[in-house]
């Protein structure tokens, strides 16, 4: 630890402690909030009668609680994360947990329990998740400032995505007990530290992202095929660079070699952090995957809309399509086969493409911007108060992704803009290229999955990284890598 | 006169093999009888070579298969039969060159000595093949006697002559044999004198062979679009890239000219059957087969017909799948096996490969891998003939590969190469999705045999193109 705090300089270890402070408070303010949600999903019903959970002081007996009601994601990570610390046998339900859910939050579960005598467990976890945003903010500050010397500037933009409701309830708020923040929290650091591989080209930089998305991986399944897909397209984009330049000087088909080896590099290293989970998974459940049951999301796209859960609304395009065979699996749902709907969504996608990605367009809102759901049941019942509170979460939520699609649009504009400063820089460019693969990946994945609108939070936010690197690009005239790459070369 | 003799010697050869390969006996049919109540019927008879007529073998029923589906359809092209729902089923699903044959004989020799009259056809035709075949290649062309006999030692291969004059001769395989035969002369002389009749020729044969048999017909088609795109692809590559030298920029575009007119002509053959298809059955096809392909690889395993009882792949490889799928009703999912089979296969490849890898046995010898008795000679038989096809076209291929690698092939002679490859290819493609028989092998292997003939042609021809 020590020497890693050396290598911090005195104003990185401030602007450190700001950021752990206010993201700390700030996530103890929603964590309290939370204690006015009166929702609580309930065999696909929601009940609206009762408060949830006072997460911030509760003990670990009060968590263990919730099982009698909500037996989902939440129960799901503590009773696992019990199983990592020791304290639960390896029994068929855990089994069946262990199949369902990915374990990397389960192991941080199982963390904050061994602390619990000492600190509750929303405080350890809230702390922890802080501790990590702010490094990763303060590194993006540095990183932004060594180009923009408007200190102001930089830190608006680097927290810009916390300033949101929706960003950060993921993050800070009741994501800090579900699976998103700590994976948000390391994929962030992930990309960050890509961005400062493609400056600085340290090997280092290289080691410490692909440890960072792997973990991301471990605590989200669905990240292994983002960033593959997006490192893919990557690499696509180099051997179409390479082919182009082939003629040209022999240093520019170097730098594109060297890239797509190093690429490759994190493609490996990542799979080498992720295989000893994925053999665990081969031997116990013969699958090599980090879940094994991640099919199991082809079914809510074959659910009849009156049993779809209130947070998968409109999701259930299968259904849409054929709604006879829609209601001939849901009576035979249970004894069917996750490879059976998945072998069955697809055909049914194909042979009826157009009126699918009709559906999926006509509800675009439904996908890409965080709703705050109203149970049906509840509707008529809600105080005057509760209903302006609704409509002004909801405006906040369109608000950030009218944002991100803005900064999107405006990234777009100035990397074209500053095109030249690009072609002499590379490494902007696969940054760029890479941010563009995230898009791309989450854009198919919306034409396909059942989403639930915080599957696309790194979608969401991946406009604002978008403009990041290119009002990086319109600032930096020269770039530094190049030449010094030049030398190693 | 020459080419009439040749024609004349291979025509008493095959005629007289193919009367002493004649094996009929009684038989027991069966055929289900729909006016009681899907109840299945089963009757001895006879069939005698020399004396049964096309009336009492049409007699027999459905339980002939594809043969009395051709004989009702050429009956029914006379106007000696009327449209009933099984006749109307044959009309749509089979292609209509062998009917047409077959009513062509019917009108103008009447339906006695049915066989014989069927096995003369087949060997007039077969013969006018061979001879075709004798003048094209040129190997051993000192000595003609051992090119005639080289080409008839053809019908000493046990499958081969099954399939042209034992079965083949009243079902459709010895005419889609013959003309396939004659469409790769056609295509050889094309390639050789790349002059727009020549080149039309070798289309209309191909269209020809396309009417005798629906799977032929998708295997051309598919071959010369692949032909053609990869030669677009190619030449445009190397004109953008310059990376070739002219002479395979030339290459590129004389073989994509020669395979668009083939092409071409080929679809302007077809087109009026299959437009009438078009407003008969609402597909643009030689016949609406397609259907069934599908719905074999997705039957279960117990409602698999005897002679393709493993091809429903899917079903075998994942039998919970099937199952699953059977459980739910039937109208509900049946439209969905094409997209079903496509995502399935690119989602189970390996395992799907593997599996028709491991049953090419039926597709190549129709006959185990491994004997009930090493004494059974026909065993032995299709496994030899089998291996000779193989080495042929295997030895045969990779000569005439590196011919053309070491620059000593002609521009022809590369075309018939790279068609033949493209059809391979197709096959390969073809049989690792679709159900297959033993018999659907044979254009692959006619095909492969004529590339292991043209490998070792005549030196004269193997000079470099300048």
């Amino acid at each position: 630890m020590r020497p890693f705090l050396k290598k911090l300089t005195n104003s990185e270890v401030f602007v450190c402690l700001v950021l752990l402070i206010s993201f700390f408070c700030t996530s103890i303010y929603q964590l309290q909030s939370l204690r006015h949600d009166k929702c609580v999903p309930q065999d696909m019903t929601v009940k609206c009668t009762e408060r949830v959970f006072d997460s911030t002081v509760w003990a670990e007996s009060d968590w263990f609680k919730l099982e009698e009601k909500y037996d989902g994601d939440l129960v799901s990570y503590l009773k696992m994360g019990k199983a990592w610390i020791g304290e639960s046998e390896m029994d068929s339900d855990m089994r069946w947990r262990f199949k369902n859910w990915p374990p990397l939050t389960p192991a941080f579960s199982g963390l904050s329990l061994l602390a619990d005598p000492f600190i509750s467990i929303g405080y350890f976890k809230s702390f922890f998740v802080c501790l990590l945003f702010s490094f990763v903010t303060m590194r993006l500050f540095f990183l932004f400032k060594l180009y923009c010397t408007n200190i102001f500037l930089s830190f608006l933009i680097v927290i810009l995505p916390f300033l949101f409701p929706d960003f950060r309830q993921h993050t800070l708020g009741k994501g800090v007990f579900l699976s998103e923040s700590i994976t948000i929290a390391f994929l962030l650091l992930g990309i960050v530290y890509f961005f400062y591989w493609l400056i600085h080209k340290k090997n280092k930089h290289l080691f410490t992202l692909s440890i960072a998305w792997s973990l991301a991986i471990l605590g989200r399944a669905q990240f292994e095929y983002i960033l593959n897909a997006s490192l893919f397209f990557v690499l696509l984009v180099l051997l179409v660079f390479y082919l182009a330049n082939k003629s040209k000087s022999n240093f520019d088909v170097l730098i594109y070699k060297d890239f797509a080896v190093k690429i490759c590099t994190i493609l490996i290293l990542i799979q080498v952090v992720l295989s000893p989970w994925k053999i665990r998974n081969y031997i116990v459940e013969k699958k090599y995957a980090i879940m094994t049951t991640s099919d199991s999301f082809y079914g809510l796209l074959w659910l009849p809309s009156s049993k779809a859960p209130y947070w998968l609304e409109k999701s259930n395009t299968a259904c849409e399509i054929k709604p006879d065979l829609c209601q001939s699996i849901y009576l035979l749902s249970p004894t069917l086969d996750n490879n059976t709907l998945k072998i069955l969504t697809y055909a049914t996608l194909l042979k009826n493409y157009e009126q699918w990605f009709n559906t999926r367009f006509n509800n675009w809102k439904t996908f890409w911007i965080q709703k705050n759901f109203i149970p049906v049941s509840d509707e008529t019942t809600l105080s005057n108060q509760d209903r302006n509170q609704i409509k002004k979460n909801q405006f906040w939520y369109e608000l950030e992704f009218y944002v991100m699609f803005f900064l999107f649009l405006l990234g777009l504009y100035l990397s074209i803009k500053s095109k030249k400063n690009l072609t002499n820089n590379i490494s902007l460019s696969i940054g760029l290229f890479f941010i563009l693969g995230i898009i791309f990946t989450h854009l198919l994945l919306w034409l396909i999955i059942p989403p639930d609108p915080r599957y696309f939070i790194l979608g969401r936010i991946s406009g604002w990284l978008f403009f990041i690197l290119a009002l990086i690009s319109v600032y930096t005239k020269k770039d530094i890598s190049f030449f010094l790459n030049r030398k190693n070369l | 006169m020459r080419p009439f003799l040749i024609w004349f010697l291979y025509f008493i050869s095959i005629f007289t093999i193919g009367v002493f390969s004649q094996n009929w006996g009684p038989d027991v049919l069966c055929t289900i009888d729909t006016s009681k109540s899907e109840e299945k019927v089963c009757k001895t008879v006879t069939v005698d070579f020399w004396t049964t007529s096309a009336d009492e073998f049409a007699t027999y029923g459905s339980g002939m298969g594809d043969v009395t589906n051709y004989l009702w359809m050429a009956q029914y092209y006379l106007g000696k039969k009327e449209l009933n729902p099984r006749l109307q089923f044959a009309l749509a699903n089979w292609p209509p060159a062998t009917p047409f044959i077959i009513s062509l004989v019917l009108k103008f020799t009447g339906p006695d000595f049915y066989f014989v009259k069927m096995l003369l056809v087949t060997a007039i035709h077969l013969g006018f093949a061979f001879m075709l075949l004798f003048y094209s290649v040129s190997i051993f062309n000192e000595k003609k006697y051992l090119r005639f006999i080289c080409i008839l030692a053809l019908m000493s291969l046990p499958n081969f002559r099954f399939n042209t004059v034992v079965f083949g001769y009243f079902a459709s395989e010895s005419i889609a044999i013959s003309t396939f035969l004659i469409s790769l002369v056609a295509i050889v002389r094309a390639f050789k004198d790349p002059s727009f009749l020549n080149l039309c020729v070798a289309g209309v044969c191909l269209g020809f062979a396309g009417y005798t048999r629906a799977l032929l017909e998708t295997l051309i088609l598919t071959t010369l679009l692949f032909f053609c795109a990869v030669s677009i692809f190619a030449y445009a590559f190397a004109k953008i890239k310059r990376i070739y030298q002219k002479s395979h920029s030339t290459s590129f575009s004389f073989f994509l000219k020669t395979s668009s007119v083939m092409l071409i002509s080929y679809v302007l053959t077809l087109h009026p059957w299959k437009s009438y298809m078009k407003t008969q059955t609402g597909q643009y096809t030689v016949c609406a087969t397609t259907d069934s392909v599908y719905h074999f690889l997705w039957s279960k395993s117990e409602n698999m017909p005897g002679w393709i009882s493993t091809s429903n792949v899917p079903c075998r490889i994942s039998p919970d799948l099937c199952n699953d799928l059977h459980r739910l009703p039937l109208e509900q999912w049946a439209d969905l096996r094409k997209q079903l089979t496509i995502v399935y296969f690119f989602t189970n490849w390996l395992n799907w490969i593997s599996y028709r890898l491991g049953d090419f046995n039926k597709l190549w010898t129709g006959y185990p891998y491994f004997p009930s008795s090493w004494q059974d000679y026909n065993w032995f038989m299709a496994w030899l003939e089998g291996i000779f096809f193989l080495f042929v076209g295997f030895f045969g291929s990779i000569y005439y590969f590196l011919k053309i690698l070491r620059g000593k092939a002609h521009l022809y002679e590369k075309g018939v190469f790279f068609f033949i490859l493209s059809f391979i290819l197709v096959n390969i493609a073809a049989f690792t999705l679709i159900q297959y028989e033993n018999r659907y092998s044979l254009f692959w292997k006619i095909a492969w045999f004529l590339m292991g003939l043209q490998a070792l042609s005549k030196k004269a021809h193997s000079t470099k193109m300048t």
